[in-house]
């Protein structure tokens, strides 16, 4: 019925909705009670990071957008400011790592700190800043812990990205 | 334009339907988190207890004896009252019950989904306290839940009132306060006579909050940098990290 290429699609697409499904509901119930001094890890740029070290720019910039179009509608903020912030970064860290990196635990530990402190940081100048609300270095404290702390997050996330990148097909570049 | 405002509806749609469909899952969870912390509690807080219970022992002595001087001094008040020709207001509200079931996704901003929405009648800016006082208002309503922002984020203002000093000012979120559970209020005069342990309310101007809802004490009153006026630091009534019962304020009206 399906050929191979769209079993592949939808072998993916499946394994990473399911994985999509439980951050967000984590994000939004558990990890509140993990907060240290009010500040929790972003799952949620933990996951994209993850996903895009191990597969192919369109499945990264895929679930970059998936993530970030829920995180839009939850958050309730503006619909597609972080859809495309996600993906953009999705794209960008499954390049990165495509030329630079090696796909394993530590690229992860970096590019998600790395993606937590971007996503941070441009909230932080579109939210804040531009209204004139919040001081930079009370800015940049939360940026700063919030990146370790979701650093420390891909201990728990790595493990089931990577079971499902493996276990639904080889990265197709 | 038409187009645009069509995706924006239909877009309102799928996000409303996402929460009908999430929103289940996030109480689920959410209770399960509860008691794993309950559970944790027992153990751990034994001692705690022990210690907060003789202390409690001894508070409720305390307030059954503040109980008895305050029926004394309503008494009086009441007296005074008729005296004056003042007429007592009687503030009427039409509270609808909710659950907290997620928290806010991000660190940047200070809120809570709950349980209730359009279908119990609540719409959005309705205020949301809880016995303590005053939490938030409603930012977003969906079918069945609905999304509260609290007074510690920065795009909340509350119109507010220092019971005994009487200066306005406006209760707002600061992004280096919020973490530690505290929030600002604002425009205060330069010589402000407001000072540590005040009470805050709302002073139910504006109209978007009902007035004498308790927002919290003050704990330091500084400056602006720019001279022109003064703040004070707001610790609330509500403990945000322990909240899970919440009312929404569907109506309200002070009644003569």
């Amino acid at each position: 019925m399906f050929s191979e290429n769209n079993k592949w699609i939808m072998r993916k697409a499946a394994g990473y909705f399911v994985l999509f499904a439980a951050v967000f509901v984590l994000q939004t119930t558990l990890v509140q009670k993990l907060a240290i001094f009010g500040v929790k890890p972003n799952l949620i740029a933990v996951c994209v990071a993850c996903v895009a070290v191990m597969e192919n720019i369109y499945v990264s910039a895929a679930f970059g957008l998936l993530m970030g179009l829920a995180a839009d509608i939850l958050g309730g903020g503006v619909v597609g400011f972080y859809a495309i912030l996600y993906m953009w970064l999705g794209f960008l860290i499954s390049i990165i790592t495509d030329r630079h990196f090696v796909r394993n635990k530590t690229t992860c530990i970096v590019l998600s700190a790395s993606l937590s402190a971007a996503v941070s940081l441009i909230t932080y100048i579109f939210f804040f800043a531009f209204w004139g609300k919040g001081d930079i270095l009370s800015a940049m404290r939360l940026m700063i812990a919030e990146s370790v702390y979701s650093a420390v997050a891909v201990y728990a996330v790595y493990p089931a990205a990577r079971w499902i990148s493996i276990r639904t097909g080889p990265v197709e570049k | 334009m038409i187009a645009t405002a069509q995706q924006g509806r239909n877009m309102f749609i799928f996000g409303d339907l996402l929460g009908v469909v999430i929103s289940p899952v996030q109480k689920g969870m959410t209770i399960l988190g509860n008691s794993v912390s309950q559970i944790g509690g027992y153990f751990k807080g034994y001692d705690e207890l022990k210690q907060e219970n003789e202390e409690l022992k001894m508070a409720v002595r305390s307030m059954e004896q503040a109980i008895r001087d305050n029926d004394l001094y309503r008494q009086e008040n009441e007296d005074f009252r008729k005296l004056l020709g003042f007429n007592m207001k009687d503030k009427s509200f039409d509270f609808e019950p909710a659950q907290v079931i997620a928290g806010e996704i991000s660190n940047w901003f200070k809120g809570y989904t709950i349980d209730k929405g359009t279908l119990d009648g609540i719409k959005q800016y309705d205020p949301v306290i809880n016995t303590d006082g005053l939490v938030g208002y409603i930012s977003e309503a969906g079918m069945t839940w609905s999304k509260v922002t609290t007074i510690l984020d920065v795009q909340s203002k509350v119109g507010a009132i220092v019971v005994k000093s009487r200066e306005y000012g406006v209760v707002e979120g600061d992004l280096e306060d919020a973490d530690k559970g505290l929030c600002r209020l604002n425009y205060l005069d330069k010589n402000t006579m407001v000072l540590k342990g005040d009470v805050v309310i709302t002073s139910g101007l504006g109209g978007k909050f009902p007035k004498e809802i308790l927002i919290g004490t003050v704990t330091e009153v500084g400056v602006e940098s720019h001279g022109i006026s003064s703040y004070a630091v707001i610790k609330p009534v509500v403990n945000f990290n322990e909240l899970k019962q919440v009312y929404v304020i569907k109506d309200f009206k002070v009644v003569d």
